[in-house]
């Protein structure tokens, strides 16, 4: 059965999984001997167990030259499988893609001077993100309220940047153990921040501030909260 | 036996994925510690339960059971933090003095995997990121999760 639906998957770009395609769908090679187009991860993560047993019932009782039956119905099978299937991987692709574009234009950013730099760390954590969660993208709005922040933050160090398990950017800015900005970029153009940072007259005390606020007044906003000295080039 | 208190002397260990590891630093930031869409509590072990004579060895016996139970990428870590410290660095950090319960909830898949220690960090917020960046910043090792 993997082998069948490594053929499969093989030959995902012959017939582009549109809903109507059945007559595509049954050239798929079920039998022919395995490929070595590996399935992709996307399809692994998209294809569910139960479906998997039940499509192996079926493709065995074909291999066993079980009448036409099991074959029309081993096909029928996979023609609606593989519509899913390929439906998320399409959408899965093409969420990547959209936040790919972003990084590219970050890279070019006419008033982010460390752009490049930045646009290589988003690529590869989004390419560790969808190692860890099954394919999927980074949050494309949530990479596009970072942008927005981007002309605010040009003289500031670059920061660290991972994801939330939902795929939000996450940036932070560190002084030594003592200082701490976090800016989680929501998709929804807001962002939550936290602030460690000693107490003005007791430096031995940390002070914490965390709170919402929105894309467009969060530089300003944590730029009051005397950052700018530490978080600055 | 589950929902007991993890003792506060005690340790316990995340696993932490790539994408929440600082790749400057090498360590895990806030984010792997904040819950995911549906997770009720934050996923650890309880390292003391697994009665194992040194960290190595301890370490050794958590990668066997991720690696059972979950994909673990490459670049992932596990994080060993105390139990009490994290408790009461929360509970003094934030803003609302939260309590943290720690407690053992082993978990398995009959036939699959057993994961006996697994225990959960209950009651974190999903609206601040306050408690996350405290539990990150007292982990006091980070060993490879392979």
């Amino acid at each position: 059965m993997r082998d069948a639906l490594v053929a499969f998957s093989g030959n995902y770009g012959s017939f582009g999984g549109t809903p109507d395609n059945g007559i595509a769908v049954t050239k798929v090679p079920v039998s022919s001997p395995a490929t070595s187009i590996a399935p992709s991860k996307e399809v692994e993560a998209c294809i569910s167990t139960s479906e998997r047993i039940r499509l192996e019932t079926r493709l065995r009782m074909l291999q066993d030259q079980d009448i036409s039956t099991a074959k029309i119905e081993t096909l029928s099978a996979l023609s609606e499988s593989s519509i899913g299937i390929f439906d998320k991987l399409d959408a899965l692709r093409s969420d990547a893609r959209g936040v790919q574009d972003l990084i590219q234009a970050i890279s070019c950013h006419g008033e982010y001077p460390l752009g490049q730099k930045l646009a290589l760390r988003l690529g590869a954590l989004l390419e560790a993100y969808q190692e860890d969660y099954e394919g999927r993208a980074l949050s494309a709005d949530s990479v596009r309220g970072f942008m927005m922040v981007l002309s605010g933050i040009s003289g500031w160090k670059l920061p660290s940047i991972t994801a939330t398990p939902a795929g939000e950017l996450y940036v932070q800015w560190r002084h030594g153990k003592t200082h701490l900005l976090s800016l989680q970029f929501l998709p929804t153009s807001e962002v939550r921040y936290v602030i460690f940072q000693p107490n003005l007259k007791h430096p031995e005390r940390m002070d914490t501030t965390s709170g919402l606020t929105t894309v467009d007044a969060v530089i300003e906003f944590v730029s009051s909260l005397r950052v700018e000295y530490w978080v600055k080039e | 036996m589950k929902g007991d208190i993890v003792p506060d002397i005690d340790h316990v260990a995340h696993l932490c994925k790539g994408s929440h590891i600082d790749p400057d630093t090498g360590e895990p930031t806030a984010t792997a510690f904040m819950l995911r869409p549906g997770e009720e509590s934050l996923s650890v072990n309880w390292v003391e339960f697994l009665a194992l004579s040194n960290r190595d060895d301890e370490i050794k016996a958590l990668r066997a059971v991720y690696g059972s139970k979950l994909i673990v990428g490459k670049t992932a870590k596990i994080a060993v933090f105390n139990v009490g410290k994290a408790r009461d660095e929360v509970c003094k950090g934030t803003p609302s003095r939260l309590v943290i319960p720690i407690l053992h909830d082993p978990d398995e898949e009959p036939g699959k995997w057993e994961d006996p220690s697994h225990s959960g960090i209950y009651n974190l917020p999903r609206s601040d990121n306050t408690a996350a960046e405290l539990l990150a910043c007292i982990v006091h090792e980070v060993h490879p999760a392979q």
